[in-house]
């Protein structure tokens, strides 16, 4: 027999507040971005736009702030991502394996995260400046910059995955006489494709929102974040709202996989516990 | 010669290892030794010099102060939170996806979205003030420079954004405590808050402190909040300061803040390290 559930009268305020409290955000950049540019910042402000017009999108879709920065961001994350997660497996599975230099080299990528980005940011653009490779179209230097972030952490989590396979079936493929490379390839990389997936997940999104490299690095042909936040200084809220959606996407997808972790949270395991 | 089965594989391992190793020597270490030479050799000159005129710089102090006020004050607040969101949440059996998924959504969305937005809601003309003046109430400068209401709305964005992780952990550690235990405590005729108090927030505690811990790196090199909500000068911080002072081309002042504030943190998260390793090992 199932029981009906009702929901008590103060349980539905407080979920009716956590409701405004999360989704208020979202709201506003939804409500700027539909909102004709003359009337954007009339004060006083309405939580419901005033007038509903697709002029910001379209604003957007017709100038130039919108394909090449979306193009520059999606380079520069997607290398970045790429990049860190191809150095970061074998390092994570030699580290998971090694008596000589395991744990030292797991201590040295924790404390890698403590480091201010701003610390690394500002050496880094100056030498990136010397060698040509700030501030070009592609965004290269930058992605250098991003994979000095992500490595590390990318380490923490492909070491953990593999610290929790079986050495035995590394050990198969030796005497069945693959070399290293080939067991990383065809064993270690397929075993491991959840860490690596939540490792690229994350440097994904970390080079997506990077605000504080991108404004040292990349100033004179910008990623998407520094170029919300111009727009936005300028005062030409619409549109800057209108790129926000752009921003968004990768956001909802994260969102509805961590949601599923949330239903199948009971069958996970934490390692430590 | 011949090496031992045990020595070949570690080398086998070193070199897997090294492509990592040399890409974080390059991209890591080595400007943290630039940054390093340039603030203790300016002008080829070597000396603490850069390190004794950014203690001696008032807007320094004003940063440092603030940037270990709201650190504090929101990790605080962000534990509290989360894990009350946490606790109440699990409770909640209808609609529980949505309601999970929902209070994670502040977290999801890119930095500098939900700072524009938080700008927009607390700027002179934004909509806060919109709904004060509808109200018949009087407009309030939020983010006045100097003010301690200013600082007040830089701890709420902070909360604001970071509760959601802290909510996350502890969930997924709630739902992970044993269903029988929370029975026993129904058998002995306890009643809600006796299961949150003597099951769930015990057994939840040490990933709280694990997930404050964490969060704490990230919260000591706190930098757009305050740079997108005032700028460098309105709500300096210790990263913001060394971003003004570069853009000055100040590049010593620049490089001696951000490596005192990376060595506080890093011997902070040592020391933090050491008591909870040790802590474990009695345990």
């Amino acid at each position: 027999m199932r029981r009906a559930h009702r929901t008590p009268p103060l349980t539905s305020v407080g979920l009716a507040a956590l409701a405004v409290v999360t989704l208020l955000p979202v709201w506003l950049i939804l409500r700027q971005a539909v909102t004709p540019r003359r009337l954007s910042v009339d004060f006083p402000l309405s939580f419901l736009p005033p007038a509903i017009s697709l002029e910001p999108i379209q604003g957007l879709l017709a100038s130039q702030s919108l394909i090449e920065p979306t193009l520059r961001s999606l380079f520069i994350a997607a290398v970045s991502t790429i990049v860190s997660i191809a150095l970061a497996l074998p390092a994570g599975w030699a580290l998971s394996r090694s008596r000589w230099f395991g744990s030292a080299g797991i201590n040295a990528s924790l404390l890698a995260r403590v480091v201010p980005p701003i610390a690394i940011a500002l050496p880094l653009a100056a030498w990136l400046i010397r060698l040509g490779l700030s501030n070009r179209p592609s965004g290269i230097g930058l992605a250098l910059a991003h994979i000095s972030a992500v490595l590390p952490l990318a380490i923490l989590v492909c070491h953990a995955t593999c610290r929790a396979l079986p050495p035995a079936i590394e050990e198969a493929a030796e005497i069945d006489g693959a070399g290293p490379l080939a067991t990383l390839l065809h064993i270690i990389l397929p075993l491991s494709r959840g860490g690596v997936a939540a490792a690229a997940m994350l440097g994904f999104l970390f080079s997506w929102d990077d605000f504080t490299h991108a404004l040292v690095i990349q100033w004179a042909h910008p990623t998407l974040p520094p170029l919300i936040a111009s727009i936005a200084g300028q005062g030409q809220i619409s549109q800057a709202s209108a790129l926000a959606l752009i921003m968004l996407l990768p956001a909802a997808i994260v969102v509805a996989m961590l949601s599923r972790m949330l239903v199948r949270s009971r069958g996970l395991t934490l390692a430590e516990r | 010669m011949a090496l031992s089965r045990s020595t070949r594989r570690e080398l086998q391992w070193l070199a897997l290892a090294a492509p990592a190793a040399v890409a974080l020597l390059l991209l890591l270490v080595a400007p943290l030794a630039r940054a390093l030479t340039v603030a203790l050799c300016p002008e080829g000159q070597w000396g603490l010099g850069a390190f004794r005129s950014v203690l001696g710089d008032p807007l320094f102090l004003r940063a440092a102060w603030l940037n270990a006020l709201v650190p504090v004050v929101s990790l605080a607040l962000e534990a509290i939170l989360g894990l009350a969101l946490a606790l109440w949440l699990w409770r909640v059996r209808r609609g529980r996806l949505l309601w999970r998924t929902l209070a994670l959504i502040p977290f999801a969305l890119p930095e500098i979205v939900f700072l524009m937005t938080m700008k927009l809601l607390f700027r002179e003309h934004g909509y806060l003030n919109s709904l004060l003046a509808v109200l018949g109430g009087e407009p309030v400068l939020w983010l006045r420079p100097e003010s301690a209401l200013a600082t007040g709305v830089i701890i709420i964005v902070d909360v604001w954004r970071v509760t959601p992780i802290v909510f996350l952990l502890v969930l997924v550690a709630l739902e992970q405590i044993d269903r029988s235990l929370l029975e026993a405590v129904r058998l002995d005729g306890g009643g809600t808050w006796a299961e949150v108090w003597h099951v769930q927030i015990p057994l939840v505690m040490p990933l709280l402190g694990v997930a404050v811990a964490l969060r704490a790196i990230d919260a000591f090199r706190i930098f757009a909040t305050p740079y997108v909500l005032m700028g460098v000068r309105g709500f300096p911080v210790v990263t913001s300061f060394s971003y003004q002072r570069w853009s000055d081309g100040e590049q010593a002042q620049a490089s001696a803040a951000a490596l005192l504030l990376a060595a506080v943190v890093g011997l902070a998260t040592a020391v933090c390290a050491f008591t909870l390793l040790r802590g474990r090992r009695v345990a």
